[in-house]
């Protein structure tokens, strides 16, 4: 799936500017961790104004090989996840879609052996590039996981605090950031009278928006999903999709799920992967936009999977 | 088996013979079940034997006569410096270990590449199964003369804390010693219960906290440490409860000054231990005063439950997810 063409012109420009830009955003991290706390917060704002450019977290992908050791479970994924919009990723088991969403945060990589060949670019910058810190990244890029991990021993405030307490002891104004976090979530009206509970406390449905509320508290520019829902009930997967419908506004998202009507009912995008058998490695089959995908897709694998012939 | 002869009303088998009648395993079965219920008693048997015995030896010890324990009036005020030094000692020596075994655990665990990390475990475990005698030569040869400059130097610079009051005793055979023996004995107990604790902590939360851009640091300050946090504490009383006992390290490295509760570490004066003053004393009693020997023991033995128990109340406590 090649990109459009002006979009592979920027995303040239940026990766000849990856280097320099990974280098200064380092430096801009380490100054505003530094810096008045309150200044923080205003840099932080300006930040999500500038965001409204058309491109701005774009993810460009190229050529992206993703191995855990000798084994080569990805290969060759180009793709361009577009901005504000929820893309899916779909495929049957092993296929590889979570790994790859995985690298998106370099997740995949804490795995002792795993690495990435190929680029990531976010906003100018190629997340696997040379001087890239991955924890930075992961501050940008934010991740909600199959089952709900709310930290047990910390409270339903705490949780939604957890990733703001890394930067800075205090976070200055936490009361707000706190609400408009679990308000985002659409979790607020349920929690605000035990805030100072444990965040194990709350049902499955719960615990998996609180973890939505902790990844946007941070205000990261792109939201990964690994099967969100997988581990709660209709009802609060319901609740889930229309969260994540709220949230593109925002943010761009990366959902993988197995639910084929999932992807049909949230995304706008949705990604093919499969695998042509044990030990090969996933790849992307086809990438288009959602409607197209499950009425007339391109590719034979695609309609199989998709109308539940497999093979 | 009443169960297995009456069959439930819905089994629509006509085979009666199937479900009547005993298995012929059963047999085994109920022999087994009579072994191991055989063996749980016993242990509690020879518990309650060994205080039976403890109890009725040290009886005799509350109408011994003054003038036949060494530096004190009677049995309490015998016991009470010897039980002092015994909680002194073990809790400093606690105090050393725990921090280190927590650091080489979360080395082990997060850290070391693999195969260091199995070497050092290995390591760790050797240390374990070395004899509490050697640890007492090591002590008195190796380790005491070693950190005599240390003491000296802390003598110097905070003499003005009590803990560090100065003379310090040029052979190092001191209380700090003793504690920095037993602190190296106990260090592989309380490290491998911690390592066993952070190698469980759920994949899900350490990566819920690197999803939010945690350092490695990070991780283990907001996933690995709360959830460790009872094993370790667990791992810390098995520790004290060996330190509590401990015998022949004590016994060759400190040199003890009878009836004496001191809380200086470095100087010639220390207090002595139970277990220590019981190996020490046992040749020099004639049968009457053993029996003095006998209640410190019945103490000690009686602190070490204490232990115990307040461990498995810590250990056992759900982390509540």
């Amino acid at each position: 799936m090649s990109p459009e063409p002006a979009t592979t012109t920027a995303t040239e420009q940026s990766r000849m500017d990856a280097d320099d830009q990974a280098t200064t955003g380092q430096a801009g991290q380490a100054d505003r961790d530094a810096a008045n706390p309150e200044l923080a917060a205003m840099a932080s704002r300006t930040d999500s104004i500038d965001r409204t450019g058309e491109d701005t977290n774009r993810i460009d992908i190229t050529d992206l090989d993703l191995y855990y050791g000798d084994f080569k479970a990805v290969e060759g994924v180009t793709m361009s996840i577009d901005p504000r919009a929820v893309t899916a990723l779909i495929g049957p088991s092993g296929c590889g879609k979570s790994t790859f969403l995985r690298s998106l945060n370099r997740l995949h990589e804490v795995i002792p052996g795993a690495y990435a060949d190929g680029k990531v670019v976010l906003n100018g910058n190629d997340l696997y590039g040379g001087k890239v810190d991955p924890v930075l990244v992961r501050r940008k890029i934010g991740m909600v996981f199959q089952s709900p991990n709310p930290f047990p021993t910390m409270s339903v405030a705490e949780n939604v605090l957890a990733g703001l307490r890394l930067n800075a002891k205090k976070v200055p104004n936490a009361d707000e950031v706190v609400e408009k976090s679990l308000r985002g979530a659409n979790l607020w009206d349920e929690v605000k009278d035990r805030l100072d509970r444990p965040g194990s406390g709350l049902s499955g449905g719960q615990q998996q928006r609180l973890c939505i509320a902790r990844a946007i508290a941070v205000e990261p520019d792109v939201l990964l999903m690994d099967e969100p829902c997988s581990a709660l009930d209709p009802i609060s997967t319901l609740a889930i999709e229309d969260l994540i419908t709220e949230l593109k506004e925002q943010y761009t998202i990366v959902i993988v799920t197995h639910n084929m009507q999932q992807a049909a009912r949230v995304s706008d995008k949705t990604g093919f992967f499969n695998i042509e058998g044990t030990g090969r490695p996933g790849h992307l089959v086809e990438y288009d936009k959602t409607e197209t995908m499950f009425t007339q897709p391109a590719e034979e694998a695609t309609l199989n999977y998709i109308s539940g012939r497999f093979g | 088996m009443t169960t297995t002869q009456t069959p439930p009303s819905d089994t629509t088998s006509t085979d009666d013979d199937f479900m009547a009648g005993e298995l012929p395993t059963r047999r085994q079965d109920k022999l087994f079940e009579g072994i191991t219920t055989g063996a749980g008693i016993l242990i509690l048997l020879t518990l309650a034997g060994v205080a039976f015995f403890l109890v009725q030896k040290s009886l005799p010890s509350l109408e011994l006569p003054a003038e036949s324990l060494p530096n004190a009036e009677d049995i309490g005020g015998y016991t009470w410096p010897l039980l002092f030094g015994t909680v002194y000692s073990a809790i400093i020596a606690l105090l050393l270990a725990t921090p280190l075994a927590i650091a080489i655990a979360l080395f082990m665990t997060h850290y070391a590449p693999s195969k260091l990390a199995k070497t050092l475990g290995y390591v760790v475990d050797l240390l374990a199964a070395v004899p509490s005698v050697v640890y007492g030569l090591w002590g008195i040869f190796v380790l005491a003369p070693f950190f005599v400059p240390v003491y000296d130097f802390l003598a110097d610079t905070l003499g003005w804390i009590p803990l560090f009051a100065p003379v310090v005793t040029p052979s190092g055979r001191n209380m700090a010693s003793a504690a920095l023996v037993i602190a190296v004995m106990i260090l592989p107990i309380i490290a491998s219960v911690s390592k066993e604790v952070f190698l469980q902590t759920p994949r899900l939360h350490e990566e819920a906290a690197m999803a939010l851009g945690a350092t490695r640091w990070e991780v283990i300050k907001t996933a690995v440490l709360p959830h460790g946090r009872s094993g370790v504490i667990g791992g810390a009383m098995l520790g004290l409860g060996r330190a509590l006992g401990e015998t022949m390290a004590i016994a060759l490295v400190l040199s003890p000054t009878p009836g004496l509760i001191g809380f200086a570490v470095f100087t010639a004066q220390n207090p002595s231990t139970i277990a220590a003053n019981i190996a020490l004393s046992f040749p020099n009693f004639g049968g009457q005063e053993r029996s003095a020997l006998f209640a410190t023991g019945l103490v000690l033995f009686v602190a070490t439950f204490v232990v115990n128990y307040i461990a498995r109340r810590i250990a056992g406590e759900s982390t509540g997810y």
